[in-house]
Order: structure tokens, then sequence, then C-alpha cells
């Protein structure tokens, strides 16, 4: 594992440089939503400063998961969650990276909760996924509030 | 626990995850800069 810096803050910045010179980030970012439920929803973040190609370094994801995993750790009551959408080259490596983290992971500690929105006439698909302790928030709870807020965002438009 | 769930979504909502990835974005950008500044 890489040795990271923290830049603490009301967003968060974790950075680390890897034995090929490529700088990585994880970012942290608060949500503003008025919505009591969301208070402690942050957005994550993490990539390669220059967009570089990932190398064959394990290191990296090792680092990256080390981080998140004790980010959510110190802070229990938080939700993170993360977005993406399949024109993104990367978003396989992102998704891939969450889900190889969470296997990892202490059974029962955390859950997961993956929305797939699939537009086949676009050829494109979104994914949003929250991450929370599991001794914190219940699953179906999650899957109701963001379906809740989804609707009241649509409904702004 | 994990569990996941496929939506078929409407326009609407087709919009309002387009904004959210613009923003991860725009926020992605923001902090490269940040980290290239250093």
């Amino acid at each position: 594992m890489y040795q990271y810096i923290l830049e603490e803050g009301r967003d968060p910045l974790f950075h680390f440089t890897t034995k090929y010179s490529l700088k990585y980030f994880v970012s942290f970012r608060k949500m503003n939503f008025d919505n009591d439920f969301f208070e402690n929803l942050y957005s994550v973040d993490f990539g390669e400063t220059n967009n570089q190609k990932f190398f064959n370094d394990p290191e990296i994801e090792v680092t990256i998961t080390t981080i998140i995993n004790d980010y959510l750790i110190m802070n229990p009551n938080l939700i993170l969650h993360y977005v993406c959408d399949s024109t993104d080259s990367k978003e396989d490596f992102r998704k891939k990276l969450f889900d190889r983290w969470f296997v990892k992971t202490q059974k029962n500690e955390f859950s997961k909760v993956n929305f797939l929105y699939q537009i086949p006439q676009e050829n494109v698909n979104y994914h949003l996924g929250f991450i929370f302790k599991s001794d914190y928030y219940e699953v179906q709870e999650v899957i109701e509030k963001v379906n809740l807020q989804l609707e009241e965002f649509t409904s702004l438009k | 626990m994990e569990k996941t769930i496929i939506i078929k979504p409407n326009h609407k909502t087709v919009s309002v995850l387009k904004k959210m990835v613009d923003l991860k974005e725009e926020h992605r950008k923001e902090v490269i800069i940040k980290l290239k500044k250093k």
C-alpha cells in the first residue's frame, strides 16, 4: 500500500503517488440536499490526475480501498455514493473496484445498494451506488429515500 | 448485504442522472486543478 496524504476540510481529499510517478486522488464531496436523511451523504470519486492509463499495479487498488474503508469506519454515519455512466471508459474499473472492495470487507459490516438505470435506446447505462454501515442504515430505507429524492429532483425540472 | 435494483428510467430521471454525472466531472476537474498546483 502507498503512503497517502489527507487534506481535511469540508470535502476531504486524499492523494498519493505511485512508484510509476502516477498521482491518484480519492475525493469525498459533501452533498447538499434539503433532506435530513441525506445529511451525511458524500460523493466519492477517485482517479489519476493526468488521466493516465492504469498500470498493472495492485497497490493502487489496495490504497484506494483502504482509504475508503478507513474513512467509513472513522465516520460510521456516512452514506457514500458514486455515480458513473457507461460512456466513461473507466466506468468498469471504478465499479469493479467498489464491487471487489465490498466482497473483501467483513461480512455484514457494510451494505451496498446498486441502482442500474438501463437506457437501451441510447445504449447507455448509469450506475448509482450507495455504501454505508449496516448497523447505521437499513437497506430498504436507503432504497426508498433514494427513490423519493430522485422523484423530487425530477419534479423540479 | 448487497442489493441491486434495475430500473428503466423515464426521460426526466435520465436528465437528473446526466446532471449528476456532469457535477461529478466538474468536481473531478476542480480536484485535479487543485492537485496540479501543488
